[in-house]
């Protein structure tokens, strides 16, 4: 029926009312993630890791289906328009890049610039930066790494933590080229992987890449391994939240999570 | 078997043959991506907590002012597919949807599919006034009362669309709230006794606008207060998206719409 009762445009003017207002839910802090366009398993591991006010706040940048050390450099031109379509009004505390191998290959202070160049007031950082500090917060030096890639992306990440002062005592991939597959991968079989790469010499385990749904089982590896184990994506969070002066610990997900 | 000459990539091992093992991952029931307002706060949290495990919710971001105007919503237009085209590109899609109460209006339920299909060819496109208006119809909701948070040159435009799709506006009032940053700190509380405030006798249904308010938190307290439904731009987003995607789940904690339809 409808519209009889009023002619188009024909609506009283809203009543002044007084607002209440306060900080807003996520009054703590604001951390903004740019993902892979493919990204399946970050948004669920960062909010189910963060406290809920905290506000947690996602971009993805354009980015080819395939991960390769060519299609990874590509991301490049992309990054600060996605980084600047993040909660734009200077409130942002800290933000990065979620992708390990991403941030390795464009390298980390290319990134921050990109990251930083909408989001000045905001602290900067890199998904392998988190893992670098994670990895040294444990006080690991002799480490083992777990990855999905493939072998040209190893190398690479190889070379990178060997140059952070990392022992790589064997990094193996499991050459899976496309991000979907990744994000399929059982958590029971990163969990044999990260155990079976164990060697008795090895300070700490590190499952590399953000598609692998590692966090679900990290605290399991930690606990039949006896050594700690960090994941990309635990790292990460681990790392922006400290970056922008929240030092909740928090429990379930290792100890760089519940101790540092 | 650390390499002696650091940064010549060559001393590593290539990897074993492994097989590894595959299930159909986190978000085997259904993806829904949701194109949000680069200001939006409010939208992915809401989001997250309330979809059913099994379900994957995904946000990318497409440009737009942070007043939120006539003008500066239709300026969003295509940055919309650009948007729906960085949600999980390697994959179809379910439903791709914009988070964007009065976006959708002032753009057009039309436009807006265009983009998405333009963006996420194959998923079921849809946006938030196209969840509003389903959860309302569902309800069996003809004459309702509108709260929003906006500037009075949208309220106007949401009336006329509304009321141009069948509705009866007994009454829309605004807050006059420019500002995505402020609309996401109008208390839930506050809200709820806006709500009540602009509820009439004669009103079938109370409809809470708006994607940044966190009037999901205040649904169930606002149908018990008033005795009648209560449709809210976020819960009626995702209820909308899940049975659009097959998602059947009846859920608690958000109102008469969750719980029956």
């Amino acid at each position: 029926m409808p519209t009889a009762s009023v002619s188009k445009g024909d609506w009283p003017a809203s009543k002044p009312r007084a607002v209440r207002f306060d900080g807003g839910r996520h009054d703590r802090a604001k951390l903004g993630f740019v993902l892979l366009a493919m990204d399946q398993t970050s948004e669920d591991d960062v909010r189910g890791v963060v406290p809920d006010d905290i506000g947690v706040h996602f971009s993805r940048v354009t980015m080819a289906n395939s991960v390769t050390v060519e299609t990874l450099a590509a991301m490049l031109p992309h990054l600060s328009t996605s980084a600047s379509l993040i909660v734009p009004n200077g409130t942002l505390d800290a933000v990065t890049l979620s992708c390990t191998s991403g941030s390795i290959v464009i390298g980390e202070e290319n990134v921050c610039a990109a990251l930083a160049m909408q989001q000045p007031q905001a602290r900067t950082t890199t998904l392998v930066t988190g893992v670098v500090r994670g990895l040294k917060a444990l006080g690991a030096r002799k480490i083992v790494v777990g990855t999905p890639y493939l072998d040209e992306i190893n190398r690479i990440e190889a070379d990178y933590l060997v140059e952070q002062g990392f022992e790589v005592l064997d990094i193996q991939g499991l050459n899976v080229e496309m991000d979907e597959d990744m994000s399929r991968i059982e958590p029971e079989y990163l969990r044999d992987f990260a155990l079976e790469l164990d060697r008795a010499d090895a300070d700490a385990i590190f499952i590399s890449c953000s598609a692998l749904r590692t966090l679900d089982v990290i605290e399991e590896i930690e606990q039949r391994a006896g050594k700690p184990a960090v994941c990309s994506n635990q790292a990460m969070i681990w790392d922006v939240m400290r970056l922008a002066g929240i030092d909740d610990r928090i429990e379930g997900y290792g100890r760089l999570l519940r101790e540092h | 078997m650390a390499p002696d000459d650091a940064g010549s990539g060559k001393l590593w091992p290539a990897s074993k043959q492994r097989s590894p093992e595959f299930d159909e991952g986190r978000n085997h029931r259904a993806s829904i991506g949701f194109v949000l307002l680069a200001m939006e706060q409010t939208v992915e949290a809401d989001m997250m907590r309330h979809a059913p495990d099994g379900v994957g919710v995904h946000f990318a971001r497409a440009p737009m002012a942070n007043r939120v105007s006539v003008e500066t919503l239709t300026a969003m237009k295509s940055g919309i597919g650009d948007a729906a085209g960085r949600i999980l590109p390697d994959k179809t899609l379910d439903v791709a949807c914009y988070a964007c109460t009065s976006g959708s209006v002032v753009i057009g339920e039309d436009n807006v599919f265009a983009e998405l299909n333009r963006g996420a060819p194959g998923a079921k496109p849809t946006s938030l006034i196209t969840g509003v208006m389903r959860a309302l119809e569902a309800l069996g909701a003809n004459r309702i009362v509108v709260a929003t948070p906006y500037l009075d040159e949208v309220n106007v435009i949401e009336a006329d669309y509304m009321a141009a799709k069948g509705f009866d506006i007994l009454d829309i009032q605004g807050l006059n709230i420019a500002d995505d940053a402020d609309m996401v700190r109008v208390t839930p509380d506050y809200l709820l006794n806006y709500g009540a405030e602009v509820d009439l006798p004669e009103a079938d249904a109370i409809f809470i606008s708006c994607g940044a308010l966190r009037s999901v938190e205040i649904i169930d307290a606002l149908e018990q207060r008033t005795g009648k439904p209560v449709v809210t731009s976020n819960q009626a987003m995702l209820w909308d998206c899940l049975r659009r995607a097959g998602i059947d789940d009846r859920l608690s904690g958000l109102g008469r719409l969750f719980r029956e339809f």
